[in-house]
Parts: C-alpha cells; structure tokens; sequence
C-alpha cells in the first residue's frame, strides 16, 4: 500500500442502510492495480453488501465510489462502468435460455458492440482458460455447479474488466468442485488481475490474496497483509472470528 | 279480463265432464289432467315472463315467475274449455319442438307458424292467430314514408335467423341483406343503432316493438300484392306430438269457439300489457345419423366455413392478444421509481400503472359477449363508427386474451430468477437488452402453456360472437338447426368440430413446447488439445449422454 500507484477503485464513507438497518457504516476502501484483496467476516458483517454496491447492483446510501477517480454514483449511466468492473455471483447466475458459449458472448456482442467473430474468439479464449471451452454447446442446467461457476468466471472474463468482483464464488459448491474454481482463480491472481474477493477459504485468502480485509457488523474491523491479519491478528473479533476456522 | 276470467271458471266447471272423458280415453286415469304448454316466455307480445299475476298471469311451472301474453290467454281458454290444468313450462325456443316432439310438453304455443318444414316433425291445430307481415323502419330515416315494399328499394335490412322474415327480405327491391340475428331484441337495437334501415317481421312483433319503443315506425304489408307470404307461414298455430289426434281435435274444438274479433282483442290487450321481446326456432323426428348425416351434406361446407372463422378469430386474436400482454405485462414489471425521481416521472409512472390495471380488471371482470355488444352496437350509436362484425369480433377477442396474457407475463417474468437479471446488469446490459436478451424467452417458455390455454379458450368462446352475428362456428350450426330443428344433432356436430380444433391446437403447442426446450444431451467439442488450466475436470456432468465430436 505504501507504494505510490493511483488506485484503481476507491470507496469513500460508504454507508448503505436497508430501511432502518445499517448495513455498511462509513466504509473507506481502496484497491491498486494487480491487487487480490480478500473480504472476510461473519455472515451479516456486509462483506456482499459492499461488494454489490461498488458494482451498482445495491445504491449506497450515502458516500463515494470512485473509479480512477471518478464518483460513478454521479455519472448517468452505469453500463460503461459494470462492463469494465466483472462481478462472480454465488449462485453463478448463467443465462438458462443460452448455452454456455453464447453467455460468454452476449455482453461483448450487446454492451462492447463486437462483432460475432471476434465475440466468439475471445469466448473461447477464456473458456479455454477456465477448461470448458469443450462444453459449449451445453446448456447452464446440463452443467455441474463448479463447471457453472467456471463459465460464470469466463463470462466475466470476456469482457477484458480491469477489476474482478467474487461475491462468495465457492460457497454454494460441495468441496469436490471448490477445488477447481480455486484453481481457477489461483491462475487468474498469478497473471496480476485486480480482483476483490469475498470469501470463507481462509487457506485461499491466506496464500493468494495481497490484502485481507475483516469486516464486522458493517466496518472494516481490520486491514492488511495476509501475515498481519490472518497470521497475527490484533483486533479481538478477528482472533475470535479466525479461532472458528483454525479449529477446524 | 276479469269478466272473462270469471265466465271460464263458470264454463271449466261444465267442463269437467269432458275433461273425464278426456282422460278415459287416453288412459289416464282419476285426478284433472294436466296440459302441459312450452312457451318461451320471452316472446312477447305472445309470451312474456313477469314478477307478478297481473292481468290474469300464470304461474311458471318451477319458478317464481308468472307468464303472460297472448299465447297465455289462449292457452288458457283452450285449456279451461277442454278441462285440463293448465301448466306453463318455459322453455327455450330452441328446445320448444323437441319437446313436444319427446313428449315433455303436450303442445306448443309460442307464435310458432305451422310452416311445412316443421309439420315434418310435429303435427299442428289450426290456427289461432294469422300473422302479417309489417315492416319496421326508423322514425326520420329515408324510409319513414314507406308504405309498400316497392317503397324499401335498396335498404340495408334484416330480420331473425331461420325465420320466414328473413327469407323474405329477398322480395324487396335492391335489398342489401345483412347477417341474420339471433332474437327480435337485436333486431330492434340493430335498427335503432343504425346498423340496418328496416327490419321485417310479423303483425304482433311490430306492434309490441313500436309500442315499446319510441323512434320506430311500422308499415303494413298485410295487403301488399307485391310481397308473396305462403299462407302457411302466416298461419300461427299450436304444436302437438304427431299422432296425437286426440288433442289436435279438441284444441280445435276450443279454438273454433274463440271467434277473429276476440282474438284480435285479446292480441291488442297482450301487447299493451307486454314488457318486451325475444327470439330464435327448433324440431325434430327419426334417428340421429339420418339427421346427422343429413345436416352434414346439407350444410357441411357451411359448418367448416364456421370452423375456419372460429379459428382464425381464436389464432388471430390470441396473437394480437399475445402481444398485447407482453406489452402490458413488461409495462406492468418496471420498477417503481426511485424517491429521488423528478414528480413528473413519479406521476406518469403512477397514470401509467392505474390505466393497465384498469385494462386488465376491466377486461377480465366483463363478460366477452357483453363487450362484443357494446363495442358493435355502441361504436355505431355513439361514434357513428360501421364495424364490420368480423372486425369487432377480432378486436374483442385480442383485447380479452390481452388482459389475461398480461398478468401471465408479469407471472412468467416475476417467475425469472433475479439473479439472471443481476448477472445482466453487472455485464452491464440496459433494462431493455436484459428483457431481450434473457428474461423475455425464458418468460415466454413460462407462458407457453398459458397461451395454448387462451388459444383454446378463444376457439371455444368465440361462439358468443353469434350477438353481433359474426358467422363462426355456433352461429352457422344454430342456423342450419333452425332448418329441421334438429339442435341436438347440429350442436352434437359442432361439438366434434370444436373438439377436433382445440385437441389439434394443444397437440401442436406441445411439440412447440418440447422443440424450445431442446434435446436433453449436449455434445463435447474437442477444440484443440490446448491445455485446461483447471486441470482437474472430470466429463462428469448431469447433462446425460455425451459425444464426441471431431
């Protein structure tokens, strides 16, 4: 963090509040280029909610997004924006009426205005990198849940975004298909893409991510190196919120 | 009237007698026989139903109602003469001739006239009321000074479906004849609209409409050397089960003491008491495939001109219909704005939302045949607007099935996964790429099986269209019914062809359904040997069977 690199995006007193409950109360965060920063935290702490805010799926309450500067929540319209920030939903989130290619290719064709060529090329680029460039004419319900969450991740990856968003990507998959997806996302952190993830594998957070962010009832608890936060954590909630998984 | 009453119940007293003998004879035997008398009741000035017993009604057989009219008041005196109990059963016309003809009703005495056709099938007393034929036009019209059928040259003009009347519209000059209707009530609101400049139809229809209805005059063609009426036709007479001579002769007896004179009194006191009017015909003999098979020779062309009609107004209307309600569906689903929004869009958004609503309840809450009445009859009267009825016909039905398909949409798109729309988003699609591209085909294999439901709904309700005599299906059987009254067979045979139409539709909309959802196996494409990154994939999925494509 020290380094002086202009930060790709930066979170300013966000705070998000769902009728009479706050969820996310006055968070500063910000992420440099090449980052992998991982969001821990208990159920409910509002690791997705802030996540789903910085994409626009949720309207902050109040407070900042900015993207290289500038505040996308007073910019019109938000297509330009989400098509350069890729979100990985937990529950993969594919189009049940298009087989896996043609996920991968409507939001070059529909919102990047590619041709089909070239749409399709690079689909299967990135099919081929998350390895199910063999199943695409298979249709999303045809697919085991760790093959959905790979095209859902290529599908992302298609659109070239300069920052990657995984909003639990593992959690609804059993742990024989964790394993691929992390795969996955291992290569993609080893290749330098910004991404910020949320996530319950400690062991991933531990060993590929540059920063860990704990998050604890809608702040940012604690912040820092893999080392420092997970290795030696000095907040109080940390410890007891790490001690769950250790035991394990 | 009550003087006459009283003198019949003097005379029925001294009828007992005979009403004994009666009754011996035919095998019956202590209690006073009962007549039993199918009327329509809703014939006037001939038969009529109404709340009460005044001027001399009688009462319904099974129903709160009394019944009254010309028909009634003879019936009584016959009955009264030839000691019988009079029983009145009100009986639809159509079901009149079967009836007596089954023997469920002794006689029929409905303004029925004793034609050749119908002797085939029952057997008829002699008259008891000669009708003329009166012509009908409006009060400031072009025909208003008409008074010979010379003088009607070139009217648009109709009258009721399978009657003489209409048949008879063909002897008056240059005569534009429309579709026949279905009872003398649309008759009168068809001329009173404006859809037809004359009407013809019989002495006591004539009197009772101008009676009941201001802005219509009649003309009497009674003695008009130019229009040739077969005697028969005029003759109005009492229908009794073939054979039944016994009856015939002592109905004839009764009617031979009522003389012309008390008979037009008794017409003229019925249509100043009668409320008003309505009306269609019946009757029937043999086996059913004779009938059948008789009715399918004679009118099967016209039958499948029906069904072809039918059809086109159910698929046209369901398309029309189909698009409607994605309109309106998708409209229904926008998102409420936000608090943030300017006042002007926050008030379009919410006049927007309360017209479709009002669209759909409107729409669905009224029954079709009543909004084919009003767009056809009103359009007409209020905007001065001639819709054809094949016109109105396919713009009521789309508007119906429009409604219903609009809250099958807002289901089928409410139904759509709000993940599949997030995921959209975050690609950053617009709400209308979204819609297109992901949520409306998946709604639209949601509603799939909703539309086949309409389809099949339209090809069957479109059959109320006969009010506005759109000639589909029903109207064509109940017109070559009227023929030979023979109902239960034309309706037996439109029944097999509404059946054949709807079975065929929900077959086809089934393979529709199953060529949407594609074959349930995919096949692996073998790329190129690049390497899988993942590394550990297994082929393992749910997808069932797998090939291995080149």
């Amino acid at each position: 963090m020290g380094e002086i690199r202009e930060p790709i995006l930066q979170v300013r007193h966000l705070r998000k509040q769902f009728g009479r409950h706050e969820v996310l109360k006055d968070i500063d965060f910000e992420t440099y280029p090449s980052d992998v920063v991982c969001i821990i935290g208990a159920s409910g702490s509002g690791k997705s909610t802030l996540l789903r805010c910085i994409n626009l799926l949720e309207t902050p309450t109040e407070g900042e997004v900015l993207f290289h500067g500038r505040n996308v929540l007073e910019e019109g319209k938000p297509s330009a924006y989400r098509a350069k920030v890729g979100m990985v939903f937990q529950s993969f989130n594919l189009f049940h009426n298009m087989t896996v290619l043609k996920n991968c290719m409507v939001g070059m064709e529909k919102v990047l205005k590619k041709d089909r060529e070239s749409a399709r090329e690079t689909a299967l680029k990135f099919l081929r990198k998350v390895g199910m460039a063999q199943y695409i004419n298979a249709k999303p319900n045809q697919l085991s849940g760790g093959q959905q969450q790979r095209v859902a991740i290529a599908r992302a990856l298609a659109m070239e975004p300069e920052i990657l968003l995984f909003d639990e990507p593992t959690s609804a998959l059993d742990p024989q298909m964790v394993g691929e997806v992390l795969a996955v996302m291992r290569d993609l952190a080893a290749e330098g893409l910004t991404m910020i993830i949320v996530t319950h594998e400690m062991a991933f957070a531990r060993d590929v991510s540059t920063r860990v962010v704990f998050m604890d009832r809608g702040i940012i608890a604690e912040e820092g190196t893999p080392q420092e936060v997970i290795g030696n954590p000095k907040n109080e909630r940390t410890r007891e919120f790490l001690s769950r998984f250790l035991d394990r | 009237m009550k003087e006459t009453i009283r003198k019949i119940a003097a005379l029925s007293a001294a009828a007992v007698l005979l009403a004994g003998t009666l009754a011996g004879c035919s095998g019956n035997s202590g209690s006073r026989k009962v007549l039993r008398v199918g009327m329509e009741c809703s014939y006037a000035p001939y038969n009529w139903s109404q709340a009460t017993s005044a001027n001399g009604a009688v009462k319904i057989s099974n129903s709160n109602e009394y019944a009254n009219g010309y028909d009634v008041m003879m019936a009584k005196k016959i009955a009264d003469t030839i000691g019988y109990k009079l029983e009145i059963v009100k009986t639809k016309w159509d079901g009149l001739a079967p009836g007596v003809a089954s023997g469920k009703l002794d006689a029929v005495i409905a303004g029925m006239s004793a034609t050749a056709d119908r002797k085939k099938t029952v057997d008829f007393t002699n008259n008891y009321y000669k009708a003329t034929i009166f012509a009908l036009v409006k009060q400031g019209g072009k025909y208003e000074k008409a008074k010979s059928i010379r003088d009607l040259k070139g009217a648009v003009c109709t009258s009721q479906q399978s009657t003489i009347w209409y048949d008879l519209l063909k002897q008056i000059p240059g005569a534009r004849i429309q579709p026949a209707l279905a009872d003398v009530t649309s008759m009168i609101v068809s001329l009173q609209s404006g859809k037809c400049e004359a009407l013809l139809t019989d002495k006591p229809t004539a009197l009772a409409a101008v009676y009941a209805n201001k802005g219509l005059v009649k003309i009497d063609l009674g003695s008009d050397r130019n229009l040739k009426v077969p005697e028969e036709q005029m003759d109005i007479g009492i229908a009794v089960k073939k054979g039944n001579a016994e009856l015939e002769d002592s109905i004839n007896r009764a009617l031979a003491q009522i003389s012309e004179k008390d008979r037009a009194k008794i017409m003229d006191e019925a249509i100043q008491d009668q409320p008003l009017s309505n009306g269609t015909i019946p009757q029937n003999n043999d086996s059913f495939f004779y009938w059948a098979g008789t009715l399918l020779h004679e009118y099967g062309s016209l039958f499948l001109q029906g069904a072809l009609i039918t059809l086109l107004l159910a698929l046209v209307g369901t398309l029309i219909g189909c698009v409607i309600g994605l309109l309106v569906g998708v409209l229904r689903t926008i998102p409420k704005p936000q608090k943030k929004t300017n006042l002007l869009l926050k008030m379009l958004y919410g006049i927007l939302q309360f017209l479709l609503a009002a669209y759909i309840e409107v729409f669905r809450g009224t029954p079709m045949m009543v909004q084919a009445m009003v767009l056809y009859y009103g359009s007409m009267s209020l905007l001065h607007f001639d819709m054809s009825p094949m016109f109105a016909g396919f713009f009521v039905v789309s508007i119906n099935t429009g409604a219903y398909m609009a809250e099958s949409v807002r289901g089928g798109i409410e139904s759509i996964d709000a993940g599949q729309t997030e995921a959209a988003e975050a690609l950053g699609m617009t709400h209308w790429q979204t819609m297109a591209s992901v949520v409306m085909p998946q709604t639209f294999r949601v509603i799939l099986p909703q539309i086949g439901n309409n389809l099949i709904i339209n090809i069957k309700d479109t059959s109320v269209l006969n009010v506005i005599s759109v000639t589909e299906l029903y109207y064509e059987a109940n017109s070559a019914a009227g023929v030979y009254y023979r109902y239960f067979e034309a309706f037996f045979l439109i029944c097999v062809i509404y059946f054949i139409m709807t079975f065929t539709c929900s077959r086809l909309l089934r393979w529709m359904e199953r060529k949407i959802d594609g074959s349930g196996f995919y096949t692996l494409v073998d790329l190129d040997a690049m390497a899988d990154p993942a590394g550990r994939n297994p082929a393992g999925s749910k997808g069932g069977m797998h090939k291995w494509g080149k």
